[in-house]
């Protein structure tokens, strides 16, 4: 899973751009939501070790933490998705939030690394690659909707990006997703970089649907094809 | 791959190599957990999971 971390399980005096988790098991969330366990969470520390490797053979210097915790950024999608925690998850954290950010062309380059890698290991798994986050949201900064703890500053963009899925118009998604942009969109308008690298793992394809939830500046998005 | 074709496969000694069967794009909202427990399985978040649930693939009984 692709994951931007909320400065939960990295912070500022520590924050790789890229870092692949390496471990048998985390626990996550680290961050207290509401009416969610914390969970052990099963991972391949084999196969996770595999892909940091070749991420770095490919240009990628993805740093490497173990013992880690994850926030709610992959434990809330996990929550809904494999509640009973017996699937094998291997966090791919790309730093969306804080600036400079990684380009989307490098973030897609990435994830072609890894769906590489993912090809290669030599065990017959099937794989999911998820991609976490949001298109446009601000988190508890100055573009709040009133009333609430988070806004969505630039709807526009964030239809926008859902367009360009739908049409896989991935060269402009990637071309237009440029860091100004990114921000514009929210402080965690980054997160769209999760999508990104997701989208490089698993090739040209079109998605069977993306069903967006726009009063949160995200969507729910599927490509499913074996 | 199914039972038969696997055992068949490594009969002709082909390798068993990983791949990639699916795609997601998830929103992590981290109130939603109270949302859907305070609104139910019919509320719009808790139905988006269960359509992206029901495009996973099953699990497998192994992992590393």
């Amino acid at each position: 899973m692709f994951d931007t971390d909320h400065l939960n399980t990295f912070f500022l005096d520590n924050l790789p751009i890229f870092a692949v988790g390496v471990d048998k098991t985390f626990r996550g969330p680290n961050d207290e939501p509401r009416e969610m366990p914390v969970y052990k969470i099963p991972s391949a520390i084999d196969l996770a070790a595999h892909i940091r490797k070749a991420s770095v053979e490919a240009g990628f210097d993805a740093a490497l933490t173990q013992h880690f915790s994850v926030d709610h950024s992959i434990a809330v999608p996990l929550h809904f998705l494999t509640p009973e925690m017996n699937v094998p998850v291997i966090p791919f954290f790309i730093s969306g939030h804080v600036p400079p950010l990684p380009s989307a062309q490098r973030c897609y380059a990435l994830g072609q690394a890894v769906g590489r890698a993912i090809a290669a290991w030599p065990q017959p798994l099937r794989v999911a690659v998820m991609g976490s986050g949001s298109f446009s949201l601000e988190v508890a900064g100055p573009r709040m909707a009133p009333g609430r703890t988070d806004g969505v500053p630039d709807p526009d963009w964030a239809w926008r990006v859902i367009k360009h899925l739908e049409e896989q118009q991935i060269d402009k998604l990637i071309a237009e997703s440029t860091e100004h942009q990114l921000l514009k969109a929210g402080n965690v308008g980054g997160e769209l970089l999760n999508w990104i690298a997701m989208l490089g793992a698993i090739g040209a394809r079109k998605p069977n649907y993306i069903a967006p939830q726009m009063q949160n500046g995200h969507a729910y998005g599927v490509w499913r094809w074996n | 791959m199914s039972r038969s074709r696997k055992m068949k496969a490594n009969e002709r000694g082909i390798r068993q190599m990983a791949t990639i069967v699916a795609g997601f794009g998830v929103p992590h909202t981290p109130v939603f957990p109270f949302f859907v427990k305070r609104d139910g399985p019919n509320c719009e978040t808790a139905k988006l999971f269960a359509a992206q649930k029901d495009e996973l693939p099953p699990p497998a009984p192994t992992s590393s």
